[in-house]
């Protein structure tokens, strides 16, 4: 009988294969080989009009060793995220804190969430036009709404001044996803079932207690979800500092990301092999990243997995 | 199910097959497939500015040749303007691939450079000997030689590039601002109502005034001086222009062709003089702090414009090419009535409005050096499949002298000899500069310049500098040594090969 | 009845207790009320200045009352693009892209899920890793290669790949789990239904809420992709709506119409805020369970 069925199984096999093999072929043919080529181009000094010519490790050792520019703008693209994930995620957990409070019924979940949505639905190249707009110093929304209500005196330099550059794209990639973020751990937190949390305020928790120990445990693994998918989409932050500035991320390169520098390496200064050899690094950086959030999920299971033996030994 | 493998595996072989097969074969070819039906076919024109349709050379072309009954009768046109700063990027991967390329496009000396190394540019030379309406070398000898030889090949020195224009610049300036503030100076012209009297006026601050770096700071400092809310500049973009001081500029590169130490040290020069002119607090900066093509930059042109804060300034002068006289400076400067008055627009009926006159009292003065800025070539696609047309196109806007007489009304300096003889000999003077005649400026201007120095990489080479200056004028980096060293680290990430390793300023 | 709880509750409270609460209430929905400022005056902005002409919102950039500079604007912003062209564009490339990734997304996942074969879970485990390490990244190898092919300047590039598209497969793989009872598919095999047919009227179906959270995304993703766009197109009738948007940075028409520029602006936003509010509703919960499971 159990023969018969794992025939009956195998002879369907193909069907499997067949259903898969569309996916295969387009996601090797469009992913694998691409991926491919870029590392052959990286170890080639191909300019884009002549011939490739393979120069063995030299362009990673300019990456890794020679060009101080790479580090800048992989530092740059690090603290814009670090901007951006600590107020995001700051600015999350106090919604959700309001919206899941005990005593104080806020109204209008439903509502907010939609309207704090409603920036991450634009184009990032919308975004960084608008902003581009809205931030010039000379005659800019915010500057020239800032001077009229007498706030400021002098024009701020929301994008020509080094470090403010870096905290103005922050904050504007802030606006566009906060309102994910938002969603997501109010999800969460919403998962649970209520009287755990009433039964933690009938044991006298504290609000910040119960952010604590109760919401925060709750919201965690997306916590980590949400820092690890922004932190690979950070890293290859392009749209919005590519076109609020020059697109050369001026002022001084403090808005130039990896993938600005690279793009620039391949299409303006025709560099098209050191650029490869960019991007494989920071492929590899990427891979880094996920990997340490691939073993730090894992963990949190693992510990879940002994707590949950160690009660039910406890009860035995 | 095994003929869907078989597809698929056929369909991948296909994919390497083609993928081996790639690189697209040019040809010399300036004669279109016979059998090719225009009014099917769309002529496509890219640019990194919108002047060919403002100046109606489309609709000229249109008029000439695709109207009914003419050569290319049906054949559409569609003219792309591209964003200068996405100009380079988009176009050269473009036209190396082929695909969705324009027949017909235009560049910046500088860019020219990148078309002749690529390969991409058609024989302009080839096509005009092979038209009768055209003398190849009466042409030659007609055309201002610096532009001429700009658009010959680097290899094999063939025609393949040309403008129609020069474009050199100068000071634009208010001259009774100018005579408020040195009107009392010796020399300066004393009667006002002399016909050439921008005239003078100009010649006394170009000696005067204008001549030397230093001098344009000095007089920024006794503008500011005569009055609180003047200045001379609206920023000091406005001296970018006289960083070499010479109208033989330093090339970018020297001989051995890695960067040239003497052009860092006139940078370093300029760079000083930026920071002198600049504060980010407008009551201590020289200039009034207003970006180039900002809204009070072009306010500036007219009476006055209000600062963020509400206070009036006035500025005086602008640096501004031959196209920025009629493109920019024309329709934004002050108007008067039949008294004399000011007009604005809000507060007149139309019809009072359009009676407005301009005042008459701007002029124009050579600053330290001559310099040119922009200017626009005319190129054809070596893979367009629409030469002939391509060619009609470049054809109507170089070498159909009465279109050009015609056009030059619009303000263009032309590279054309015997157009500017022409119009120059009829011109009655500009309005706008109380009757100067500015072709003449504009001509002795564009026989001082030398385009020896132009080199493939002006343009990054002039940003990542611009980005140094930038930053050492507003402070984010504290010396002159920080300012180089980024600039040094930024060259020797774009172009390592450039990179001296001695003898450069501020070098560790 | 309710009010009458809510009554006799308020009237228990102290004065002080009463205040206190009305004074957080307050301070809660103040600050709510900024952040909603915040969230959607860009917008607001974006819509009343699309209709005022360049020279009004220069001179007074704070006003927010519509002009009567539409048409004209339209005009202008015609005259430099053809936006309609883009629009089409982009919803050609958007509508294909989340088509074929819907389809081909269930088709692959309902494979790895109802089959058993040789290498099913390790061409699986190969997928997710492609999950974390995107490989977009790859984007100038990927340039390269179809420029090669002669598909630069197409809209294949940016279409085709959708067919593999990782984060759909994995999510619509676990969903499955969950929805498809595969004594059904035995059930349906037993009589005697062609296992495609079996994926289309019964795996599909089943799969579809999943579909539909997964291909908001994919259309929103599609609708708004700038970078690779801006590789792969060359010519402006093929340019997709961000392309057009960037375009807008040139000149003329920057400094002296933005309301022109505001009104392409507009064009690109407002049919996707349309699309959001109207699905609203079914769309947040979508967002949670997309990435609870991703």
């Amino acid at each position: 009988m159990g023969k018969k069925k794992s025939t009956v199984e195998s002879k369907r096999a193909k069907y499997g294969y067949m259903f898969v093999a569309p996916m295969l072929i387009v996601f090797i043919v469009f992913s694998i080989y691409p991926i491919l080529y870029t590392l052959y181009l990286s170890f080639t000094n191909f300019g884009g009009f002549l011939d490739p010519e393979w120069v063995g490790f030299d362009n990673y050792r300019r990456v890794l060793f020679q060009d101080p520019t790479f580090w800048e703008s992989l530092v740059n693209t690090i603290r814009i995220w670090g901007i951006n994930i600590v107020i995001q995620v700051g600015l999350a957990f106090v919604l959700i804190m309001v919206f899941s409070d005990l005593k104080y019924k806020i109204k209008g979940l439903r509502v907010f969430r939609i309207l704090f949505y409603l920036p991450n639905l634009i184009a990032a190249a919308s975004v960084a036009l608008i902003f581009r707009l809205m931030l010039n110093t000379d005659y800019g929304l915010l500057n020239t709404f800032l001077l009229r209500i007498n706030l400021i005196s002098d024009s701020i330099r929301w994008l020509d001044g080094t470090m403010l550059a870096q905290i103005s794209v922050a904050n504007i990639q802030t606006w566009m996803w906060f309102g994910n973020s938002f969603i997501l751990f109010m999800a969460a937190v919403q998962a649970v079932n209520k009287e755990v949390i009433e039964s933690s305020v009938i044991d006298g928790a504290g609000r910040i207690q119960m952010m604590r120990h109760v919401k925060l445990p709750l919201i965690k693994p997306i916590l980590i979800y949400v820092g690890v998918t922004s932190l690979i989409g950070g890293l290859q932050l392009f749209d919005v500092p590519y076109l609020i500035t020059d697109g050369r991320g001026a002022p001084s390169g403090s808005l130039r990301t990896v993938i600005v520098y690279l793009f620039n390496q391949a299409f303006t200064y025709n560099n098209f092999g050191y650029a490869s050899a960019i991007a494989f690094v920071l492929f590899i950086i990427v891979m880094i990243v996920s990997g340490l959030f691939v073993l730090i999920m894992k963990r949190e299971d693992v510990r879940n997995f002994l707590d949950a033996r160690k009660r039910k030994k406890a009860k035995l | 199910m095994k003929k869907l493998f078989a597809f698929l595996s056929v369909a991948v072989l296909t994919f390497s097959l083609a993928a081996c097969g790639g690189g697209n074969e040019l040809n010399d070819d300036i004669m279109d497939d016979p059998d090719i039906d225009y009014s099917e076919e769309t002529l496509t024109i890219w640019s990194f500015t919108d002047e060919l349709q403002v100046q109606g050379d489309v609709e000229y072309f249109e008029e000439q040749y695709t109207a009914e009954g003419k050569e290319y009768e049906g054949m559409e046109i569609e003219y792309v303007e591209i964003p200068t700063a996405d100009y380079l990027t988009t176009i050269l991967p473009t036209l190396r691939t082929g695909s969705g390329a324009p027949d017909v496009f235009t560049g910046e000396l500088d860019m020219l450079l990148n078309f002749m190394e690529g390969g991409y540019l058609a024989n302009l030379e080839e096509m005009m000997k092979a038209d009768e309406d055209v003398d190849f070398d009466e042409t030659k000898d007609d055309f201002v030689d610096f532009i001429w030889e700009a658009g010959q090949d680097t290899q094999d020195e063939t025609l393949r590039s040309l403008s129609w224009q020069v474009t050199p610049g100068g000071i634009f300036f208010k001259t009774d601002m100018a005579e408020a503030v040195w009107g009392s100076e010796s020399g300066f012209p004393s009667d006002n109502t002399a016909d050439d009297y921008n005239q003078q006026v100009s010649d006394w601050v170009a000696a005067e005034k204008f001549d030397t770096l230093q001098g344009l700071i000095d007089a920024s400092e006794e503008v500011k001086n005569h009055d609180a809310n003047w200045r001379l500049f609206p920023n000091d973009d406005a001296i970018r222009w006289f960083s070499q001081q010479s109208d033989t500029p330093e090339s970018w590169l020297a001989e051995d062709g890695l960067i040239n130490a003497d052009r860092l040290e006139n940078e370093e020069v300029y760079m000083e003089a930026v920071a002198d002119l600049y504060s980010e607090d407008l009551d201590d900066s020289l200039t009034a702090n207003v970006g180039e093509w900002s809204g009070a930059w072009y306010q500036g042109m007219g009476k006055s414009f209000d600062s963020a804060d509400g206070t009036t300034f006035q500025t005086m002068a602008y640096s501004m090419p031959t196209w920025g006289l009629f493109d920019v400076l024309e329709p934004s400067i002050e108007l008067v009535d039949d008294n004399g008055d000011t007009c604005v627009e809000d507060d007149m009926t139309d019809e009072e409005y359009e009676a407005c006159e301009p005042k008459g009292n701007w002029g124009v003065a050579s600053g330290p050096n001559s310099y040119f800025w922009g200017g626009t070539y005319l190129n054809i696609y070596q893979g367009s499949e629409l030469k002939e047309p391509s060619y009609d196109f470049v054809k109507s806007m170089l070498f159909d002298t009465d279109r050009m007489s015609e056009r030059a009304e619009n303000g263009d300096v032309y590279a054309r000899k015997s157009i500017m003889d022409e119009v120059t000999a009829d011109y009655e003077g500009n309005p706008v500069l109380g009757g100067m005649n500015h072709y003449e400026f504009f001509v002795d201007e564009a026989d001082k310049i030398s385009l020896d120095y132009i080199t493939n990489y002006d343009r990054t080479l002039d940003q990542i500098m611009g980005d140094a200056v930038n930053d050492y004028k507003q402070g984010e980096v504290d010396t002159k040594d920080e300012a180089f060293s980024d600039f040094y680290q930024e060259l020797r990430s774009a172009y390592p090969e450039l990179y001296r390793s001695e003898g450069l300023p501020y070098q560790d | 009845m309710k009010y009458n709880e809510v009554a006799s509750n308020f009237g228990k409270m102290t004065r002080k207790e009463r205040s206190k609460q009305t004074a957080v209430y307050t301070s809660i929905y103040v600050g709510l009320g900024l952040l909603v400022l915040i969230s959607v005056v860009p917008f607001v902005l974006v819509m009343m200045n699309a209709t005022r002409t360049g020279d009004a919102i220069v001179r007074s950039p704070l006003a927010i009352f519509p002009g009567d500079a539409l048409r004209a604007n339209w005009e202008l912003l015609m005259n430099r693009t053809d936006i309609v062209r883009g629009f089409v564009n982009s919803s050609f490339v958007s509508i294909t892209s989340t088509f074929l990734s819907a389809y081909f997304g269930a088709l692959t996942a309902y494979g790895f899920y109802a089959y058993k074969f040789k290498g099913n879970k390790p061409l699986f485990v190969f997928i997710i890793v492609f999950l974390m390490v995107p490989p977009q990244l790859a984007f100038l190898g990927f340039y390269q290669f179809m420029a090669n092919l002669g598909l630069v300047d197409t809209f294949i590039p940016l279409i085709v790949p959708m067919i593999a598209n990782i984060g759909t497969i994995f999510f619509l793989r676990q969903y499955a789990e969950g929805v498809i009872p595969k004594t059904m598919l035995e059930s349906a095999r037993i009589d005697g239904a062609k296992e495609l047919y079996i994926f289309h009227k019964i795996g599909v179906p089943m799969l579809m809420p999943g579909i539909a959270t997964m291909s908001i995304f994919t259309f929103i993703g599609s609708w708004n992709n700038y970078l690779m766009a801006r590789i792969m197109l060359n010519s402006p009738d093929k340019f997709t709506l961000p392309l057009q948007i960037a375009n807008l940075r040139a000149g003329n028409l920057w400094v002296n119409n933005q309301g022109a520029i505001y009104l392409g602006l507009a064009i690109t936003i407002v049919p996707i805020v349309l699309f959001f509010i109207i699905f609203s509703r079914y769309l947040v919960d979508s967002i949670a369970a997309g990435s609870v499971k991703g």
